[in-house]
C-alpha cells in the first residue's frame, strides 16, 4: 500500500512544469510522429499534455464509435434474427435446434476481422512503446547516474529493458495466441452449450489475466527491492566521496563540492523533464488503441446486455465472451505501458542522495 | 524458457480439451466415469510435466549480471566526464577572477585516487610568481604542470 502511495506521489511530482529543459535528441526522435501530433507540442507540462491529448481523443471518439458500431449492430441483429427464427420453429424437440449454432457462427465471423484488426493495432502500440521505452530508459539512467545513483540506474534500466522484452515475447508467443484460442473456445461453447467448454474458456481468460497481473507484480517487486538495496549502496558511495572531498585543499574542495551540486541540480531538472516527456509519450502512443479497444469492449458488453433482454440462450454469453477477448488485448497494451510508467516513477523516487 | 512455457501450456490445454470432448461424446454411465478418471490423470501429468524436465526451465543470471556491470561502468564513465567538465569550468572561472592580464585559461582535470582534481593549467600570460603560487596553493596544481605563454 505504501509503495502505491509513493508511486502516486512520485507521479504527482511530474505535474510541475519543466518548460526550459533541453531533452536528449535521441529521446525526442524516438517519439512516433502520430503521438507527437496528439500532444501538439505540449511535452514539457504533464497537465498541458494530458489536456491536449484529451482534446484530440474527444474529437476522434465519435468517428471511432461510428465505425465500431457497425459490428455491434450486426451482432445484435443476428441475435434478434435467431430469436425470431427460434420462435417459428416446431417446438416438439424432434428436430435439433440449429438456429443458435448458426447464430454463433455468424457472430464469430462478424467479430473475427475486428478482433484481428484490433489485435494488430494493440500489438503495434506495444512494439512502439517498447522502442520508445528503450530510448527513454537510457536517458533516464544517465540523468539518475549523474545525480550519484549509478548502481540504481544500471539495475533499473537493465532490469526494465529485460522485463519489457520478456513481456513482449510472452504476449506475442503465448498470450495473443491464447486470446484467439479463447475466442474460438467461447464460440465452441455457444455451439455446444451442454459441454464444459465454457469453463475451459473461463480458465483460459483467467490464465491470461493472471499471467499479465503476475508479471507486473513481479516487476514492481523487483524495482522496489533493487531501489532499496542499490539506493543504500549509492548513498554510501556518495558519503564516502564527500569524506574524501573534505580532505582536499579547501578551494579545490569547494569547487568539487559545487560541481557535484551543479550536476545533481541539473540532473534533477533533466530527470523531471524526461519523466514528463516519457509519461506523455507512452500515453500518446497507447491512446488510439485504448480508445478503439475500450469502445469495442463496451459496445459488445452493451450488445450482450441487450441480447440477454431480447431472449436468453447461449448467444448473449458468446457476445460477452468475445467482448472479454477485446478486454484482454486492452489489458496487454496497458501492461506494456504500465511497465514504462512504473519505471519512470521508480526513477523519480530514486533521487534524494 | 519461453518455448518450454508455451509447450507446457498448450499441452495442458490439449489435455483439457480432450477430456472435455470425451465427456461430451460419451453417454452417461460407467464408461464416461472411467474416461473422466483417465482424462483427469492425463491432465495432472500434463500439469506436473515441468518438474521432470528441468533443462529447458533454467535461466542463466550471469548474462544479466554482466549486462548490469557493463552499464554501471558506462554510466560511471559518463558521470565522471560530466563532473570533469564542470570542475574544469569552475576552476577556469576561479583563475579568471584571481589572475591578472590573462588572455586565455585552459584547465585539464584528471582522476587521482578516485577523485577528480585539476591536473594542469595552460595560461595565456607570461609567468608570474603570484599567479603560480595561487595555482599551487589554492588549486593544488604544482609548478611543473603550469604552462605559460612563451614556454
Amino acid at each position: 500500500m505504501r509503495y502505491w502511495l509513493c508511486l502516486f506521489a512520485a507521479l504527482a511530482l511530474l505535474c510541475l512544469p519543466a518548460g526550459a529543459v533541453e531533452l536528449p535528441k535521441e529521446l525526442t526522435d524516438a517519439l512516433p510522429s502520430q503521438a507527437e501530433r496528439l500532444l501538439e507540442g505540449e511535452t514539457g507540462d504533464l497537465l498541458g499534455g494530458v489536456s491536449a491529448l484529451w482534446g484530440n481523443l474527444r474529437q476522434e471518439a465519435g468517428k471511432i464509435l461510428r465505425s465500431r458500431l457497425k459490428t455491434a449492430a450486426g451482432v445484435l441483429f443476428t441475435v434478434l434474427l435467431c430469436g425470431m427464427l427460434g420462435g417459428l420453429r416446431d417446438g416438439n424437440g424432434a428436430v435439433p435446434d440449429f438456429v443458435p449454432m448458426g447464430g454463433a457462427l455468424v457472430i464469430a465471423a462478424l467479430t473475427a476481422s475486428s478482433l484481428k484488426n484490433l489485435v494488430g493495432l494493440g500489438w503495434e502500440a506495444m512494439e512502439a512503446t517498447s522502442v520508445f521505452g528503450k530510448a527513454l530508459l537510457g536517458a533516464l539512467a544517465v540523468s539518475l547516474a549523474a545525480g550519484g545513483a549509478v548502481q540504481t540506474a544500471s539495475l533499473q534500466q537493465v532490469g526494465t529493458v529485460l522485463f519489457g522484452t520478456f513481456l513482449l515475447e510472452l504476449i506475442r508467443r503465448l498470450l495473443l495466441p491464447l486470446v484467439y484460442l479463447y475466442a474460438a473456445t467461447v464460440t465452441a461453447a455457444a455451439i455446444a452449450p451442454e459441454t464444459p467448454l465454457r469453463s475451459l474458456a473461463e480458465a483460459i481468460r483467467k490464465a491470461v489475466s493472471w499471467a499479465l497481473g503476475g508479471s507486473l507484480a513481479a516487476f514492481t517487486l523487483y524495482l522496489t527491492l533493487t531501489g532499496a538495496v542499490s539506493g543504500a549502496a549509492d548513498q554510501a558511495a556518495v558519503r564516502a566521496a564527500k569524506a574524501v572531498l573534505s580532505g582536499t585543499v579547501p578551494v579545490v574542495g569547494g569547487i568539487l563540492s559545487d560541481a557535484a551540486e551543479t550536476l545533481l541540480a541539473g540532473a534533477g531538472v533533466l530527470r523531471g523533464g524526461i519523466g514528463i516527456f516519457g509519461t506523455l509519450g507512452v500515453l500518446a502512443i497507447c491512446a488510439y488503441p485504448f480508445l478503439h479497444l475500450g469502445i469495442q469492449y463496451l459496445l459488445y458488453r452493451g450488445a450482450g446486455f441487450l441480447a440477454e433482454a431480447a431472449g436468453g440462450g447461449p448467444l448473449p454469453k458468446l457476445i460477452g465472451g468475445l467482448g472479454s477477448a477485446f478486454a484482454l488485448v486492452l489489458g496487454m497494451t496497458a501492461s506494456c505501458a504500465a511497465v514504462i510508467i512504473v519505471a519512470i516513477a521508480a526513477a523519480m523516487g530514486a533521487a534524494g542522495l | 524458457m519461453m518455448d518450454a512455457l508455451r509447450t507446457w501450456l498448450y499441452g495442458v490445454f490439449c489435455a483439457a480439451l480432450l477430456l472435455t470432448l470425451t465427456q461430451g461424446l460419451l453417454p452417461k454411465g460407467k464408461l464416461r466415469s472411467l474416461a473422466s478418471l483417465a482424462g483427469g490423470l492425463i491432465l495432472l501429468l500434463a500439469l506436473l510435466r515441468p518438474l521432470g524436465v528441468g533443462k529447458d526451465w533454467n535461466w542463466d543470471a550471469s548474462a544479466f549480471q554482466a549486462e548490469v556491470a557493463e552499464r554501471q561502468k558506462e554510466l560511471s564513465a559518463e558521470r565522471q566526464a560530466q563532473l570533469a567538465a564542470i570542475i574544469a569550468e569552475e576552476t577556469e572561472a576561479y583563475i579568471w577572477e584571481n589572475g591578472e592580464d590573462l588572455k586565455s585559461v585552459k584547465v585539464e582535470v584528471r582522476e587521482v585516487d578516485g577523485v577528480l582534481l585539476p591536473w594542469s593549467a595552460e595560461l595565456g600570460c607570461p609567468y608570474g610568481e603570484a599567479l603560480s603560487r595561487m595555482l599551487s596553493e589554492d588549486l593544488g596544481i604544482p609548478g611543473e604542470r603550469q604552462y605559460y605563454e612563451g614556454d
